[in-house]
């Protein structure tokens, strides 16, 4: 089934998620929330997976530690997708697991040849673990940080030249770093290698309550005016891609996260009978 | 490792503990976003992973004291359904939590209801593959989602389950020590009552203790104990792994090597 817009889901959501009868949908979830042993929580997912597509979008391989993947992890991760069956498997451009401890967020690094490096190796030990190609999603900006060598798209597009991965584009992620390091979000995406993206990413952000300004990708809110006007821009120019709506902070009902998936399904058909005016 | 991203990892990981020297941009507003988010996720998962206990104390006290243990023990599994293994045995060193000495307790049935919740399926042993069998040396190993506790000094039970329930405490509440047999049927965490005895019994089975050496050790807390009683209902309560799992030691070569 080809992949249209679907929907990060949520264990509270699963019986209406099985319900649910609308065309090319599918859902993503964090597989660490997956690694038990048994019970209702990995039944659930089965059961989900058996009916509909589903994308395992991790969140601690730690590809940019400076560090292999922990053996243990990407033993679990293949063990759940052997499971799954997973339509789109994905990471994250960030690092969160070091020497032994796992700090539960994703963390910068400075963009250097040395980086690359490590990231390249640790992106092609993930896709030879899992006979798979991955996505790479790019970070939400919060820091300026000195030690930068590379520009982030170039960075972006020499990883994918040289791991053969693909790239999961978070366009909410695009505008709170646009914001917080204070560049044009449009010029960004002009840029973007869109011939790597195998996903797009829409969520809700957030100002900073502790009134720094910041804007921070919280997922906790309907995904921004912004956010639409940008994603509308960039599949009118890359065309169609696999589109998922984030939700993982006061998560409402799967039927008010269908009505973001639905005009995210709208923009999407629109985008599929335009031709693609990348080549314009 | 290549030096520059470890020495940057090293000082970012510093500044995340509150080295504030370790990483000059961690003077950022945006350093900050990165240190809420790293412990507001270790506290989250603490609420989430026992919501007894963050009723039973409040959200205020509850926060406080899980930013605390998140400072002491750090997550090490990005599985953080399962974190905080250790925050019963914390909450007992606290000197503001003395005043509450069944909050171990409480802390120690929320971890039973999260192991119960995710353990690995598993058949259980029925009353009649015991008929006919000697019992001298049998081994009895509980399913992994049988889960127990003994609270001695209080009625942990009844007041881990109002909490868990958000229901109000039993009154009159008979000041006593009181177990909890927690398993998954159907998918469902469901509990009723242990007596010492049984819980000592479980014990002694969790270690492979063989099953007349496991009713001197349930006896020796509970002299009054019907083993006939307890071993009939943890039976039907399907507490147990099928013999072939759980191995009866004399009975076959290769029963050394079963693992549980």
């Amino acid at each position: 089934m080809e992949l249209t817009a679907g929907i990060g889901l949520k264990p509270q959501h699963f019986a209406d998620a099985l319900q649910a009868r609308h065309k090319g949908l599918w859902f993503e979830v964090h597989p660490e929330n997956y690694y038990m042993d048994g019970g209702p929580r990995l039944d659930g997912l089965l059961e989900i997976a058996a009916h509909r597509p589903v994308s395992l979008h991790g969140v601690s391989l730690s590809l940019a530690a400076d560090a292999p993947p922990d053996p243990r992890q990407l033993q679990r991760l293949v063990k759940l997708a052997a499971r799954v069956r997973p339509a789109l498997l994905s990471e994250h451009l960030a690092w969160s697991a070091w020497r032994g401890q796992y700090q539960p967020d994703l963390l910068p690094f400075p963009r250097t040849d040395a980086a690359l490096d490590r990231i390249v190796d640790n992106v092609c030990r993930v896709q030879d673990a899992l006979g798979q190609r991955i996505a790479i999603e790019n970070p939400s900006h919060y820091l300026p940080l000195d030690e930068h060598r590379w520009d982030e798209i170039d960075f972006l597009a020499a990883l994918v030249a040289r791991s053969g991965c693909g790239l999961l584009l978070d366009i909410n992620n695009v505008q709170v770093s646009a914001h917080n390091l204070g560049f044009d979000p449009c010029q960004w995406l002009a840029r973007f290698p869109v011939e790597a993206i195998m996903e797009i990413h829409l969520a809700g952000n957030e100002t900073d309550h502790g009134g720094s300004g910041l804007l921070i990708d919280s997922h906790g809110a309907p995904i921004d005016e912004a956010v639409w006007s940008l994603y509308a821009l960039l599949i009118a120019r890359a065309g169609p891609r696999p589109t998922l709506i984030e939700r993982d902070d006061d998560v409402p009902s799967l039927a008010e996260l269908l009505l973001e998936r639905d005009r995210a399904q709208r923009l999407l058909e629109d985008a599929r009978r335009q031709p693609s005016r990348r080549a314009a | 490792m290549s030096s520059s991203l470890t020495t940057f990892q090293d000082a970012f990981s510093a500044a995340l503990m509150g080295d504030n020297d370790a990483l000059p941009a961690s003077a950022l507003p945006g350093f900050a976003v990165y240190r809420n988010g790293v412990m507001g996720a270790g506290i989250d998962a603490l609420a989430d992973n026992y919501p007894s206990v963050e009723r039973l104390v409040g959200g205020e006290w509850f926060r406080a004291a899980a930013a605390a243990y998140v400072g002491a023990h750090p997550p090490r599994d990005p599985c953080l359904w399962a974190y905080g293994e250790h925050f019963a045995d914390w909450l007992r060193t606290l000197p503001s939590a003395a005043g509450l000495p069944y909050l171990y307790d409480v802390a120690r049935l929320d971890l039973a209801w999260m192991r119960a919740y995710t353990a690995a399926d598993a058949p259980a042993l029925a009353q009649q593959d015991l008929l006919g069998r000697p019992l001298g040396h049998l081994v009895l190993a509980p399913r992994p989602d049988t889960q127990w506790h003994w609270a001695s000094h209080a009625p942990a039970l009844s007041i881990w389950q109002a909490n868990r329930l958000a229901q109000p405490l039993p009154d009159p509440l008979p000041w006593q020590g009181e177990g909890a047999l927690l398993q998954r049927v159907d998918g469902v965490v469901r509990w009723q009552r242990l007596s010492q005895g049984g819980c000592a019994f479980l014990d002694a089975c969790a270690h492979r203790i063989a099953l007349p050496e496991a009713a001197l050790q349930a006896q020796a807390v509970e002299p009054s104990l019907d083993l006939s009683q307890l071993l009939a209902d943890l039976l039907t309560a399907g507490c147990f792994l099928p013999l072939q799992a759980s191995a009866a030691p004399q009975r076959s070569s290769h029963n050394d090597k079963v693992s549980q």
